[in-house]
């Protein structure tokens, strides 16, 4: 199964676009992360949602301590929770530059290695300079519960 | 100075280039040690006045190897959640009241920091502090300043509280109750003071009530009952130990290994990973260390300076100066620089004074001491105060912000504060100091 036929077409976070539009595209294209394409035209960053949540909303001391919350606290009032702000802002101070790209012959199995390799959910096909679109492990297990792995 | 030799000269400029290395930080601190043995060993080796198995009889083992052993038991214990778990009841005991969850979290820290590296104690309760300060909507910043003020003065009350402890007791052939006799009464005088101040200190900011802690519960903090009793009872074990090792005749690194064994057999523990959790790092910036002083001791230069140091120690009128001077200058650079290197420089010093006859036991109190409490004057004088500025970055809350000046406006005070108490204690008992 080449990852060719089961990658998801989206479209890429650029300079000043906002975080409100790059999340609806991943929300809309079911993807935890899109690429960024810089003022160049290059591939050189990638947004994700995972890592806009652990920046923006939960600090390191309530993931370590996780364990110890009760049930009532809701009314935590943590002041960087705060949609309206987060989405207006600009989506350039959230970019991480490190990309895994994949050709899009890559066979699926090399694929889950890859993202296992790198603890991630999903990676990015490419050709050449020509993005393609995201893989994930869920678009992998999609295609072969609807038997998509049988194209060639 | 007719009697400095070249050999002394060339291993004081390698001694100087080492330190000035770590110190600026431009390299790594273990590979700035590691490059002065190196080449203290070849240097010393082609000048003829040291040699490669000088340099490994100058690595102090029990030192080392204790320091080992207690990293991979507080490995063991940490994934336990025995911290979380008394970090949970202490909130719960304070009832909100942030004055009393201070005190209370403070002498948590210090306690444990008595037994345990204060660094790892720090660690783990930092961002459970800004956790707990969190829900209960108050400033995260005068407890995480408290708890790693607190923990250095506290790990300097026992042989094994703190690093630059264990090399004075394994060089001074000092017990563990010995040191906690010597030690325990002016650290639990300046450990109070230190509280007292820092009430007064942070009136502000402790002024206003938390909200209710139960936010916080502890259902879930032990996450393997089983280990935590284990790994307790071997930590038992090593305590006793600490507490009869020179009647057994045994060093304080063969009781904590006693008591490691005893974890790795009960708990089985996966030991790639317990390896891994073990700062090499932190071993062998000791042991380069260690390996750099034995080349300045071998060339004589030590001795010489010894010597000169005799003369004043010598009188004992003067002997409580002595040590009043070294508790102050230890600890005033020990506030600026690391204070693993000075106490390793000081040691073959103050062992070099005996033999002229100086009673060097006033001298081991007054350097522990000083190294002990120094580090609390400014935010770069130990690791724990790298851990509390750090954890308040990480907050988030801007008001949790510590600068290093901010750390300096409370550190310095809260520093000579320590250190006039101490003296105190020191010039009031000095009789008592004039033991081991």
């Amino acid at each position: 199964m080449k990852i060719k036929h089961i990658s998801i077409p989206t479209k890429v976070a650029r300079p000043g676009m906002l975080v409100g539009e790059v999340m609806t595209e991943c929300v809309e294209k079911d993807v935890p992360g899109i690429p960024f394409v810089d003022a160049e035209g290059n591939l050189s960053g990638r947004f994700s949602v995972r890592h806009l949540f652990l920046l923006c909303c939960i600090p390191q001391d309530i993931i370590q301590g996780a364990h110890l919350l009760g049930d009532d606290i809701e009314d935590l009032d943590f002041p960087h929770i705060r949609a309206d702000e987060l989405m207006a802002r600009k989506v350039d101070e959230f970019i991480f530059p490190d990309v895994i790209r994949l050709s899009p012959n890559f066979q699926a199995i090399k694929a889950l290695a890859i993202m296992e390799q790198y603890n991630t959910e999903y990676l990015f096909v490419t050709e050449g300079d020509d993005y393609q679109g995201v893989v994930t492990r869920l678009s992998i297990a999609k295609a072969i519960v609807t038997k998509v792995c049988c194209v060639e | 100075m007719e009697n400095v030799t070249q050999e002394m000269w060339t291993s004081a400029a390698i001694l100087v280039v080492a330190y000035a290395l770590i110190f600026s930080e431009v390299l790594h601190r273990t590979a700035a040690a590691i490059f002065g043995a190196v080449v203290m060993i070849g240097v010393g080796m082609y000048m003829g006045f040291y040699s490669q198995r000088a340099a490994m009889l100058a690595v102090d083992g029990n030192t080392i190897l204790l320091l080992a052993a207690m990293m991979m038991l507080v490995a063991l214990l940490r994934p336990t959640g025995a911290f979380d778990f008394a970090a949970v009841h202490i909130t719960h005991w304070a009832k909100g009241n942030p004055k009393l969850l201070l005190i209370y979290l403070s002498l948590a820290v210090s306690l444990i920091s008595m037994i345990l590296d204060n660094v790892t104690t720090v660690i783990v309760f930092a961002p459970l502090t800004v956790l707990i300060c969190r829900l209960l909507k108050i400033n995260p910043m005068p407890y995480l300043m408290a708890e790693a003020m607190l923990s250095n003065i506290g790990g300097a009350a026992t042989l094994v509280g703190d690093p630059p402890n264990l090399m004075i007791g394994s060089a001074g052939d000092i017990s563990f109750n010995s040191f906690l006799i010597h030690m325990g009464f002016p650290v639990m005088v300046v450990w109070v003071g230190t509280v007292g101040l820092m009430l007064f200190l942070f009136r502000d900011q402790l002024a206003e009530g938390g909200k209710d802690p139960r936010t916080l519960v502890a259902t879930h903090a032990i996450k393997d009952v089983e280990g935590l009793k284990r790994i307790l009872f071997s930590l038992g074990v090593v305590v006793v130990l600490f507490f009869i090792h020179h009647t057994l005749h045994v060093l304080p690194a063969y009781a904590s290994f006693i008591g490691l064994t005893l974890a790795l057999l009960l708990i089985r523990p996966d030991m790639e990973k317990l390896f891994g959790d073990v700062n090499w790092s932190v071993l062998f910036f000791f042991a380069g260390l260690f390996m750099i002083v034995g080349g300045v001791e071998a060339s004589g230069l030590l001795d010489l300076l010894g010597h000169q140091l005799a003369k004043l120690a010598q009188d004992p009128g003067m002997l409580l100066l002595t040590g009043l001077l070294l508790m102050w200058v230890a600890a005033i650079l020990s506030a600026v620089v690391d204070n693993i290197p000075f106490t390793v420089t000081m040691i073959p010093i103050i062992l070099g004074l005996e033999s002229s006859g100086v009673n060097i036991a006033p001298l081991w109190w007054a350097l522990a001491l000083g190294v002990g409490l120094g580090g609390n004057g400014t935010h770069i004088g130990a690791t724990a105060n790298i851990i509390a500025v750090s954890e308040s970055e990480k907050s988030g809350m801007p008001e949790a912000k510590i600068t290093p000046i901010l750390w300096m406006r409370t550190g310095l005070p809260v520093m000579f504060f320590g250190l006039i108490l101490a003296s105190a204690v020191y010039w009031l008992f000095f009789e008592m100091f004039t033991t081991i």
